[in-house]
């Protein structure tokens, strides 16, 4: 049986290391983004509910600027995260093609 | 209170103290600041606070922080499930990249803690300000003399 994954010492499967980064920015990044879209929203029907003028709208604005802010944060780990695999598996690449030279 | 998120190559180390200085920094101008959030405008001719319902303002703070606190839970079995068998240089980027992001949310908590005690403290301080000060402002339905906080 040929060599899997699992077996190698050392190695890499290009479409599971794809896979990888799609499972990471599907259900680590949007969902967590999501739940911050609308935790925030229980919070600003609270401050609707017992507080109403300037200071108000300034406080949600400050918590909504904040959560963006995470949000773009988090967005920046996955670029990160997606340059350095990328850079992994170019690597492994290299190895690979360089690793024997044909006659 | 901002969080600061950075930005280039040299990329986002989220430490403490960045965060905590742009919370106070945020803090102390927070009345200088257009609140004009979304299909929110704040009507000039009213300003109040009702403080008997001050406790439903704290839950609704702790559930926020909660929240986000839920979120970094649940970055440990994420992790676990992506990334299952991974070894060597991959597992590591990925140890990196959840490392990061749970500390994204564990500053984003104590952000929050802290922003909540600062509006708690602004509170006390127009209180103390308005005391003795006969304050009636009718606006529709909701009259306000002589505000009393409930200390929560």
């Amino acid at each position: 049986m040929a060599l899997s994954i699992e077996s190698a010492t050392v190695g890499i499967d290009h479409e599971q290391a794809v896979a990888l980064l799609e499972a990471v920015h599907a259900d680590v990044i949007v969902e967590a983004q999501s739940q911050l879209d609308e935790a925030i929203f229980s919070l600003e029907d609270a401050v609707d509910q017992i507080w109403r003028g300037k200071s108000a709208d300034t406080f949600i604005s400050n918590m909504e600027k904040d959560k963006d802010v995470v949000k773009n944060a988090l967005d920046l780990a996955y670029d990160d995260l997606s340059i350095e695999l990328s850079n992994i598996r170019q690597a492994m690449n290299n190895i690979d093609e360089n690793l024997v030279k044909p006659y | 209170m901002a969080v600061g998120a950075g930005s280039g190559a040299s990329k986002i180390e989220h430490s403490d103290s960045t965060i905590f200085q742009e919370v106070e920094s945020n803090a102390n101008s927070l009345d200088d600041q257009v609140g004009n959030w979304g299909n929110t405008s704040y009507d000039k001719n009213f300003f109040g606070f009702d403080a008997n319902h001050r406790g439903d303002f704290n839950t609704a703070c702790d559930a926020y922080i909660r929240s986000v606190n839920d979120i970094l839970a649940g970055f440990d079995s994420k992790k676990q499930t992506i990334e299952g068998s991974i070894k060597g240089d991959v597992a590591d980027a990925l140890d990196r990249f959840f490392d990061r992001i749970k500390n994204l949310c564990m500053n984003y908590t104590k952000a929050l803690e802290e922003e909540k005690a600062k509006v708690y403290e602004a509170e006390q301080n127009w209180l103390r300000a308005s005391q003795g000060v006969a304050a009636a402002v009718d606006a529709d339905t909701d009259t306000i003399t002589n505000p009393v906080f409930v200390a929560s």
